[in-house]
């Protein structure tokens, strides 16, 4: 009776409430994403060490959200990894951010070979940061990396469009980031530490805009200012 | 002069053996040039087998028994090894033919405080090595070389003493032609001390200069000139596979043979590489050469092997190999400093590491660092970004930038909303890709931040995404 009950509760699938209690240790470190909202529902933040799973598309702003998250990390020294298959990473965004000497680009054609790169850097203890691009993701999988992670210390943020994966990953943290009539949201499947949330809104800005041109135009074409460009 | 010869009657055999433990049976080498026995191990000697047999007998004393061809370019591979290692231990080495190496011991009596030293060292040098082998002494290497091959085992603190030994050798043990030995056994002479004996001016009057040559040289008298071996500046092993590999991981076991000496090579020479080339001869087509590189220069043969795994589960052959071929030739001073272990904080030999093993199963071209590019086509970009091993400080911020690029444009298709732009890009007229664009930032409904542009002619593209 009692192995079965254990086989059942080793699932992915199944939430346990022992690893939430232990993770939910105040001693673990949390590295906060800058978000207010997201960090309060997030404990302080993401694990150091684990696995991250972001559920979005290439391009949804998740870099941006991660920003502050890989500067924590990259303080180590250690390598950031990026596994961006079939992506193309832009050397001169990597130059503008604060940790491009640590980072090496590895391309592979398959997920496997991702895989397989993903876990060769944990392993190798000299990688403080692996991100990684998915098109899909087993919870067997995640479950392997999130035991690695932990185990070397090293943060894996593991983004992926979440389509085939329908059920919370057994990782630190789930995350889908969402859009909807103009405003950012993100839906936690999973926190260790935390209970899940859903629709928490966060602040997070276009790379750039023409709000300030847009505002300004606005402002004047319905002043009386706008005769300084009147011709008398 | 005091020559020692040290003679291997079957090493091809003692590769064999060495390659396959599991092997217990009677094994034979086959000279294919008149199809006879040239080596066969303990074994095949029980079970009844002969030198100089021919195949078929071969087979019907024992119809187990396993063949392996002869191969002289893998002896010699296997005895310059040999005289590589052996000149560890001593200076001057001569190899002589395929199978026997001289070594002069007279500067080494004195260096060993006594040849029973040396001789000690040298065969537990090679004992280590699991080959084969009989030695014997002389004032020249001809004597030495019958005595080694007569068995005799023996050697004389002084070199005269030797000649007791060699005048009841055979004249098989010599390298006089079958023809002439022949000859002289048809009048009786049978052993060294006969022919010895016979006044030099009637044998000159019956036999060529060389025969006279090698006599002079059996008595002592002149020492035909040999040149010294010099182990080469770089690694480079031959091994002939005793049997034709299909698939490339099965190959490993064999590359752990070359792969030892090769790291046993640059220990003693305080050296490390990061690179290994590989030689592979397929038998229907043509050779098949690649390279395993390693993070760092190291000689370690446990990471070295793993990385050859790595890379060895990625290649396809062909068709099957027959044999390889490793060569080492980038070599550079091994340097502690970046392998320590034991510090506690980061270190780069863990990184290295994992370079290595990223480079020999993705390919050598699969690790890159980020090196801005001073380009403003974002099209060049993907094509020129990275190089390895290399990380410059960035200079300057390149303006609005996008994490994703495509490598190709493509059309926009989709709704979307323009957030940022335009920012025009006109360049490129000084060569043959001019470009004029306008760049935009735009949002998709489901909250993608395109990078668009705008050609001249008016067609709107997607250039990359925002991350």
């Amino acid at each position: 009776m009692s192995s079965s009950i254990s086989s059942l509760i080793k699932h992915p699938l199944v939430f346990r409430g022992r690893d939430h209690r232990h993770s939910a240790d105040d001693s673990e470190l949390r590295l906060p994403f800058g978000q207010a909202n997201l960090d309060k529902a997030c404990a302080g933040g993401v694990p150091a060490s684990g696995v991250l799973s972001i559920r979005a598309l290439a391009g949804q702003g998740e870099l941006q959200l991660l920003n502050n998250v890989l500067l924590q990390k990259a303080g180590t020294q250690k390598r950031i990894i990026w596994l961006p298959i079939r992506l193309h990473l832009n050397p001169n965004w990597m130059c503008q951010t604060p940790y491009p000497q640590q980072s090496w680009v590895v391309n592979t054609t398959n997920e496997a070979d991702a895989l397989w790169a993903c876990e060769q850097a944990i392993r190798s203890q000299a990688c403080c940061s692996v991100v990684i691009y998915l098109a899909q993701v087993e919870p067997k999988a995640a479950r392997r990396l999130q035991v690695l992670a932990r185990q070397y210390d090293c943060l894996v943020v593991l983004v992926h469009p979440g389509y085939r994966s329908p059920g919370a990953l057994p990782v630190n943290i789930d995350m889908e980031l969402s859009f909807s009539a103009r405003q950012w949201f993100v839906h936690l499947h999973r926190v260790t530490g935390a209970w899940p949330q859903q629709h928490i809104a966060i602040d997070h800005p276009l790379p750039a805009s023409n709000s300030a041109i847009v505002n300004a135009f606005r402002q004047y074409s319905n002043s009386a200012a706008t005769a300084i460009h009147e011709v008398s | 002069m005091h020559w020692l010869y040290l003679h291997f009657p079957r090493l091809q055999l003692d590769l064999f053996e060495q390659l396959h433990p599991e092997q217990t049976g009677p094994k034979v080498v086959i000279d294919g040039s008149d199809n006879t026995v040239c080596q066969l191990s303990a074994a095949a000697l029980t079970a009844g087998i002969k030198p100089g047999m021919g195949l078929a007998e071969v087979t019907a004393i024992h119809a187990q028994t396993c063949i392996i061809e002869y191969s002289a370019n893998n002896e010699n591979s296997q005895l310059e090894q040999l005289a590589t290692i052996l000149y560890t231990i001593a200076s001057d080495i001569v190899c002589v033919a395929s199978n026997g190496i001289a070594i002069n011991l007279s500067p080494l009596a004195l260096y060993y405080q006594g040849l029973n030293n040396f001789m000690a060292l040298c065969k537990r040098t090679l004992t280590a090595r699991h080959v084969h082998f009989y030695f014997g002494s002389g004032a020249t290497i001809e004597i030495a070389r019958v005595l080694a091959c007569s068995h005799v085992n023996r050697v004389e603190d002084e070199p005269s003493l030797a000649l007791n030994y060699l005048k009841n050798c055979s004249l098989q043990a010599t390298e006089l032609p079958t023809k002439e030995t022949e000859q002289l056994n048809r009048i009786g002479i049978r052993t060294l001390g006969q022919l010895i004996a016979l006044p030099l001016d009637e044998i000159g009057k019956r036999f060529n200069n060389q025969i006279i040559t090698y006599l002079l040289a059996l008595k002592g008298v002149k020492q035909p000139p040999y040149s010294l071996f010099h182990p080469r500046k770089l690694f480079s092993q031959y091994l002939e596979l005793p049997y034709a590999v299909e698939s490339a991981p099965r190959l490993s076991r064999f590359i752990a043979v070359v792969l030892a000496n090769n790291c046993a090579y640059l220990q003693k020479r305080n050296l490390a590489t990061d690179t290994l080339q590989f030689e592979l001869q397929q038998r229907e087509h043509d050779n098949l050469m690649f390279k395993v590189n390693a993070g760092t220069p190291h000689h370690h043969l446990s990471e070295w092997q793993m990385l050859i795994d790595l890379k060895l589960e990625q290649l396809k052959l062909d068709s099957p190999v027959t044999s390889l071929t490793l060569t080492c030739d980038q070599l550079v001073e091994f340097d502690p400093e970046n392998l320590s272990l034991l510090q506690s904080s980061y270190s780069r030999h863990a990184e290295n590491m994992l370079l290595g093993k990223l480079l020999a199963r993705l390919g050598s071209d699969s690790v890159k660092t980020v090196e801005q590019v001073n380009e403003h086509r974002q099209d060049y970009v993907v094509q020129q970004a990275c190089t390895l091993h290399k990380a410059p400080a960035c200079s300057e911020a390149n303006g609005l930038q996008p994490a994703w690029l495509m490598v190709q444009p493509q059309p926009l298709t989709e709704q979307t909303q323009i957030v940022y732009g335009p920012e025009r890009v006109h360049t490129g007229w000084w060569d043959d890709h001019p470009v004029k664009r306008d760049y935009f930032v735009a949002l998709t409904g489901n909250g993608l931040r395109l990078w668009v542009y705008r050609d001249d002619q008016q067609h709107w593209y997607v250039h990359g995404y925002f991350g």
